[in-house]
């Protein structure tokens, strides 16, 4: 057992509205610049629909993720030498046409107008070539199900294979906010020919060296969720970084931090990187999750514990690991999963599968609908986050039922019914965490990593801004 | 632009379509750059702003700017010698009042048809006079008046203020300048004096004021627990013969009439006519934020309809084609999204698009496309205006006649031709 701690988020998208918050602030922090215009670290998609960048879902089109390969896993890209001999061209690259041609608008124009017949308008013009430009494809075009043949085009929806007529009355709909899952067995990691980017030690963050990385491109496909991208003015690749800087001091993600639906959780979660080959590789995708479980250990352990100090692990990260929200939704509750495990990177960012209404057919002879009753397909987000396993999905969306079951006889002085999983005080435990979900208990992040940076005191000790002998600080 | 209106100032940071059409712009401070309270009567807490960082060149705060526009007036008054003018008005019968008692069995007496005494504040509006010295306007707005010492109170509740009044003077300061007819009293200068005179006589912000106004509707009431008050309320049933007269004594559907939007639609190509409808926009705050380039990457780029994906297959619109939308109101020119989330026989414009980014001409009005409100007329609703009835009686700035302007059709069809118009 080797005991490694990973950062770790858990979205609810039972509470998620889709108001692009995370996009914004992330977008305005980190990709506001030239060669980044285009790149949503974070995005929102509107489930059913074909997503940012478009369909990059379909690994059939995309070969992203990991496949298993007789006994072995194999990227889908392709072998090393298969990958070296599309050194310089990658056929499945995306294309800015798959994200959008980014623009911006005459502004000026409405302030330098001068007197005119017909009052003056700011028309788009293109953020690459400068020029005016129709505007055909956003990176969310397809909000709230706007433009019904995109949420028709959903890989998840085709893979169903029943026909889900999208029609008015039992029309469905999901936001799924996505970032990098930071993952575990990273396909952009074992894709890059000069091994730029790399999985940090301490926290397990997936970041991409500046310095190292030589633009060959071939992270970008190998990511099954296209989060990693090209900055075209740089010439190299970039990436969600988990908001390093301000994990270091205890702060969480600026999507966390902003989050209106008050739907992120940050947390440490202990697993044993020894498990990790096996997980990826379990031959029925369907079975992943339940390895994935596995392998993430109970921060109370004392075995584990023992394994995680010879690991050099802090006791900071310890006692963040065991007040963890994330640990408690996730293996304590067993109420998040990861997005498209079957793409075998072991992703690191897991979700809560939302509850909807009724379905119509059920609506006049349901009063407290049962997880089969509800409009988004159980299928469907089987599709989504179980690889088809809608035995987890049902089970999922019956612990939130009754949850909300407990606190309803809690409410009108019914007592609650038998032989539930929990015990009630546990649901209202799950209450507290995701109804009300305050800032100080979704967010349990260790601060300062001082190893390092306590040898070097003395040269760091006020040094910015002055010029050392030898150069510069 | 032609029209009734002579002049048009718009205080505004957003060169937006008010500030296009305005005569004058006054460039005002945004949110973190000034101090200033907000709130709404609906909301049971006020929110105080502090500037974290001076306005750009010439901005400042809406205070300010009034206080500005005050000191000139008052320059341009007393240059030409301006005499103190007598005003005489109508006053409505006031929200909260006895007033509301005008017409206690639900039938309307019109004193000019002789059915009753005119008799102001009862069977008319009161008459009311007013002085006006406009040279003294700056002097007046500088500093918080004496009047207030009386006593306050909304809602039919009073309540003293003369001690807070005395509180607010030395904390706020007073006019030093013994030119003014304001010397002496509590200086409201600054923005930030001005919101911390409201904090200091308002029941939200100033607990000692809270408690009055509830003793006072004790004393009222001689109830103790006015909780109890807070139940049944009588508003959802009327007995007004204008409410029976249009079958509104009670909350009941009423269907859209058929109308038709407009006697002779075009018919030059396939159409169709759908309900309008104008819900809240995601991407603004009103017409607030929509012009932003980020919000406008993050769906369409610019202005939108929504209708069902059948009724665009029948007049051979596919997703982000250009429609026009007309009605005898006014036409609207906007790309169309099409999608299975809305039934059939509806269009939704979310509000407020605006008119200033990516909207082309028309060549059914000649002028570039309108924006939610153009299809739509506001009607003055007859049962808006009874007055003196309850609470349906006139509150300035919180109930007074409101337009209706939805229940309204529409005629859809692809758009002939884009033109920009850049002339």
């Amino acid at each position: 057992m080797k005991i490694k701690a990973q950062v770790c988020m858990v979205m609810n998208l039972d509470k998620c509205i889709g108001c692009h918050t995370c996009s914004i602030t992330c977008k305005n922090v980190w990709t506001n610049r030239p060669g980044a215009e285009y790149m949503y670290f974070n995005n929102v998609e509107t489930k059913p629909g074909v997503g940012y960048p478009r369909n990059w879902e379909d690994q059939e089109k995309w070969k992203g993720g990991w496949e298993v390969d007789g006994s072995e896993l194999k990227l889908r890209t392709g072998s090393k030498l298969g990958r070296i001999l599309k050194l310089f061209y990658h056929p499945q690259q995306p294309e800015l046409d798959d994200y959008y041609e980014p623009w911006t608008y005459d502004y000026e124009t409405l302030i330098t107008s001068p007197r005119r017949k017909h009052q003056p308008v700011a028309r788009p013009r293109s953020l690459i070539t400068q020029r005016r430009m129709e505007i055909k494809w956003g990176p969310n075009w397809d909000d709230d199900l706007a433009g019904g043949d995109s949420a028709r085009s959903d890989v998840n929806l085709k893979k169903i294979g029943e026909e889900i007529a999208l029609e008015f009355s039992d029309i469905f709909m999901k936001y799924l906010p996505r970032n990098c899952n930071h993952c575990l067995n990273p396909a952009c990691v074992a894709a890059c020919p000069s091994g730029a980017i790399y999985k940090r030690e301490e926290d397990g963050v997936v970041l991409v060296s500046q310095d190292i990385c030589r633009g060959w491109r071939h992270c970008i496909p190998s990511c099954p969720y296209k989060k990693v991208f090209y900055n075209w003015k740089t010439n190299k690749a970039e990436k969600c970084t988990f908001c390093y800087p301000r994990l270091e001091n205890g702060l969480p993600s600026v999507c966390t931090d902003t989050c209106v639906g008050r739907i992120r959780y940050m947390g440490i979660l202990l697993y044993d990187m020894d498990a990790v080959k096996a997980a990826a590789k379990t031959k029925d995708s369907k079975e992943i999750y339940a390895n994935v479980l596995g392998l993430i250990k109970n921060p109370n352990d004392p075995e584990v514990l023992e394994s995680a100090r010879r690991e050099g692990i802090s006791e900071a990260v310890l006692n963040a690991a065991k007040i963890s929200p994330v640990y408690q939704i996730i293996q304590g509750w067993k109420l998040a999963l990861p997005l498209h495990p079957e793409f075998r990177t072991l992703p690191m960012v897991w979700y809560i599968p939302p509850l909807s209404p009724i379905a119509k057919k059920f609506e006049e002879k349901v009063y407290l609908p049962n997880s089969e009753a509800m409009r988004i397909p159980v299928k469907y987000l089987a599709e989504l986050f179980t690889a088809g396993n809608t035995q987890i999905i049902l089970q999922v969306l019956q612990r939130l039922l009754d949850m909300r079951t407990v606190m309803r006889c809690k409410e009108v002085g019914e007592s609650p019914p038998q032989n539930l999983e929990f015990d009630a005080y546990e649901y209202e435990k799950m209450y507290k965490l995701l109804a009300l979900a305050k800032y100080s208990e979704r967010i349990k992040l260790p601060a300062g990593v001082q190893g390092k940076t306590h040898e070097q005191l003395r040269e760091l000790q006020g040094s910015a801004g002055y010029i050392c002998p030898g150069g510069f600080c | 632009m032609q029209g009734k209106l002579d002049l048009l100032v718009d205080l505004d940071f957003r060169m937006a379509a008010s500030a296009l059409y305005a005569d004058v712009v006054l460039p005002t401070a945004t949110w973190y750059e000034k101090d200033d309270l907000s709130s709404t009567d609906m909301h049971p807490f006020v929110h105080p702003f502090q500037a974290a960082v001076d306005p750009l060149w010439e901005a400042r705060s809406d205070w300010d700017i009034f206080r500005t526009l005050a000191q000139a007036v008052s320059k341009v008054a007393t240059e030409a010698k301006l005499p103190i003018y007598k005003d005489v008005f109508a006053v409505p019968i006031q929200h909260d009042s006895e007033g509301e008692t005008a017409q206690p069995e639900g039938k309307i007496l019109d004193w000019s048809k002789g059915d009753c005494e005119p008799i102001p504040g009862k069977t008319m509006p009161a008459i009311a006079m007013i002085e006006r010295d406009y040279t003294k306007i700056y002097d007046k707005w500088i500093a918080l008046g004496e009047n207030i010492k009386k006593g306050n109170g909304i809602k039919g509740l009073g309540w003293k203020s003369d001690d807070l009044y005395e509180e607010i003077r030395p904390r706020n300061g007073i006019i030093e300048d013994k030119n003014l007819i304001s010397y002496g009293l509590p200086s409201m200068y600054t923005a930030k004096q001005a919101c911390d005179a409201v904090m200091g006589l308002s029941t939200t912000t100033n607990g000692k004021v809270a408690v009055r106004a509830w003793a006072d509707l004790e004393r009222k009431t001689g109830l103790d627990n006015l909780t109890d008050l807070a139940a049944d309320r009588q508003s959802e049933r009327f007995t007004h013969e204008m409410m029976f007269e249009w079958g509104e004594a009670m909350s009941v559907y009423k269907p859209m009439l058929t109308f038709k939007p407009l006697k002779n639609p075009l018919k030059q190509t396939k159409e169709i006519t759908l309900k309008f409808l104008t819900p809240h926009n995601k991407w603004s705050t009103h017409s607030m934020y929509f012009d932003s380039q980020q919000l406008l990457t993050l769906f369409r780029g610019g202005q939108t309809v929504w209708l069902n994906e059948k009724d665009a297959a029948e007049i051979g619109v596919k997703d982000n084609d250009w429609c026009e939308v007309y009605n005898r109101n006014g036409v609207v020119i906007s790309r169309a999204v099409v999608s299975p989330r809305l039934p059939r026989g509806v269009m939704f414009m979310y509000h407020a698009q605006d008119r200033h980014i990516n909207v082309p001409m028309s060549k059914i009005s000649g002028t570039r496309g309108g924006t939610h409100n153009t299809p739509t007329r506001i009607h003055m609703k007859p049962t808006h205006m009874i007055g003196g009835y309850g609470q349906l009686s006139y509150g300035f700035n919180y109930y007074g006649t409101t337009g209706n302007q939805r229940d309204i059709y529409v005629v859809v069809r692809k758009a002939q031709e884009v033109i920009w118009h850049e002339d």
